[in-house]
């Protein structure tokens, strides 16, 4: 569990994120969603204890940092630093002995390969591997689907998943709402720092009906197609 | 750029560029007169300093930028000037050879990219250690056989101060192992308090350096027996320098190590009993900069 209180998050005058109250709870999967630059990241980072911010991030086992397996959006690879001795790295800085490395190759990367050299879905998936053989009690994944192919993808949705299942409590963001759909017990929407919306597993078809009445309305008319 | 880097850390451009001029004349002074190994000291710094504009991601921008000719002329100007003071010192000092070599060197560098990005992976002894090792070998393995060629030539010719020198190059070349600061994700992950971090750091640094310093220091003792503490004593050194360069580098963190900072560690090279008191201080810096990212 994570419970958030008054949660505030500025950069020098602006609020980004503006006295957020949740609790994430064991055993269930949340989605953020919201438009660029509504405060998604900042939110994880708060959580991930990488920025300073006002207010409370309480949980059931502190540190979070400790506890937390947290997927950046872009994650960041040395230059030299092959696919295998990443895992290796982010389970050793937990502690974590890692084993055969090879046999939990569940997307088939080309781990003595440089992970530099690899495309954007495979840094995701080895970002994701590593992630997972943490074993982390807390899961943060912002835009695990982002670049990866559809084999990877249905194997990502049946991970986190899982994740649920084994209750873990892990929050999600992503920009293909059907992957939250498919994914999330909640979701909540973000919009200019603040929820403005929870929504439960029975409302998701019509938000994302209301999503594109919203924001697609009648621009592709505009087309003349 | 390094004006502006320089005003972000507070000094006035000129008066630093002055400073550093001075700083470089006296740590070039002492080095001449220290030892018979400088004129190769300062061939292998200055080209490892130009080396680092050869980059390839660097230069494949440069080329997308500019027309060939006129990258060919930016990067040969980069080189010069890099290379400069350094031609200019050997040739007041009267060493013609290094420095011819140098100039050539340097503009054959700037019509090269080095390529980081191989498409086979460098084997390397430290792949089970995270990670400074492992990318730092694979970015300096080739000067590694020219280490241990100069201690065997140091060896057969029974020239002491040159196996001195190649020791000295060990420490030299893994200290830039340390010099960027590491994106937060890579402190963040860690489960570990500052103080904890840092010594995990600077053991692995200590340990894997042993393993590329101690055979030249092994083989150095058994050539020139009667100089054992004289190497013993490099070595504590090589090992007291890497500390510190290890605390520096969180020292200023998430920053690169400030300018005043890396003034007084050069400092300490010319002035080794220094290090008593800048271990200790960047030691305190660099707990106060961690504890931010390490215990939340």
């Amino acid at each position: 569990m994570i419970k958030i209180e008054n949660l505030t998050k500025r950069f020098g005058k602006k609020t980004v994120l503006n006295r957020l109250n949740v609790v994430f709870e064991a055993g269930k999967v949340y989605g953020i969603v919201g438009e660029n630059g509504a405060g998604k990241t900042t939110l994880f980072r708060c959580i991930a204890g990488l920025e300073s911010f006002e207010g409370k991030i309480i949980a059931d086992k502190l540190p979070i940092k400790n506890h937390l397996g947290l997927l950046l959006t872009e994650p960041f690879f040395f230059s030299k630093i092959t696919g295998k001795e990443y895992i290796r790295l982010l389970c050793q800085a937990r502690g974590i002995k890692t084993g055969a490395i090879d046999d939990r190759n569940i997307f088939d990367l080309p781990l003595d390969q440089y992970a530099s050299t690899y495309s954007t879905g495979m840094k995701k998936k080895l970002a994701i591997t590593a992630v997972l053989m943490q074993k982390n009690e807390f899961f943060i994944l912002d835009e695990p689907f982002n670049g990866v192919d559809i084999h990877s993808n249905m194997i990502i949705t049946e991970i986190i998943r899982k994740l649920g299942e084994t209750w873990k409590t892990t929050i999600i963001s992503s920009h293909i709402f059907s992957t939250l759909k498919d994914t999330c017990n909640e979701i909540y929407v973000l919009e200019n720092g603040a929820f403005v919306r929870r929504l439960q597993q029975e409302e998701f078809g019509a938000f994302e009906l209301e999503m594109k009445e919203m924001l697609i309305g009648n621009k592709i008319g505009a087309l003349d197609l | 750029m390094a004006g502006r880097r320089l005003k972000d850390n507070g000094f006035n451009p000129a008066l630093a560029y002055a400073l550093l001029t001075a700083l470089f004349l006296l740590f070039s002074c002492y080095l001449f007169d220290k030892t018979i190994g400088a004129p190769y000291i300062y061939l292998l710094v200055s080209l490892l300093l130009t080396g680092k504009l050869s980059e390839e991601r660097r230069n494949e921008w440069l080329k997308y930028c500019f027309k060939k000719p006129d990258y060919r002329r930016i990067r040969i100007t980069e080189n010069t000037l890099v290379a400069f003071p350094f031609l200019l010192f050997l040739c007041i000092r009267g060493f013609f050879l290094p420095a011819l070599l140098l100039g050539f060197f340097s503009v054959l560098l700037a019509l090269l990219s080095l390529k980081t990005t191989l498409h086979f992976t460098l084997p390397t002894p430290f792949d089970k250690r995270p990670f400074e090792f492992s990318i730092g070998f694979r970015n300096t393995f080739f000067l590694f056989p020219v280490i241990f060629l100069l201690t065997a030539i140091s060896i057969i010719a029974g020239n002491f101060n040159l196996g001195v020198f190649s020791l000295l190059m060990v420490f030299l070349v893994v200290m830039t192992y340390f010099t960027k600061p590491d994106p937060d994700y890579y402190v963040w992950v860690y489960n570990l308090s500052p103080g904890r971090f840092l010594w995990v750091k600077v053991r692995m640094a200590l340990v894997l350096s042993s393993f590329v310093g101690l055979p030249v220091v092994v083989a150095l003792g058994i050539r020139f027996s009667s100089e054992v503490r004289l190497l013993l004593l490099l070595l504590l050194l090589g090992y007291a320098y890497l500390t510190g360069m290890v605390l520096g580098k969180y020292a200023s963190y998430p920053d690169r190590l400030s300018l005043p900072k890396s003034i007084l560690f050069g400092l300490c090279l010319a002035f080794p009993v220094g290090l008593l008191v800048l271990i200790p201080v960047f030691y305190k810096q660099s707990v106060a900069r961690l504890k931010i990212i390490l215990r939340r």
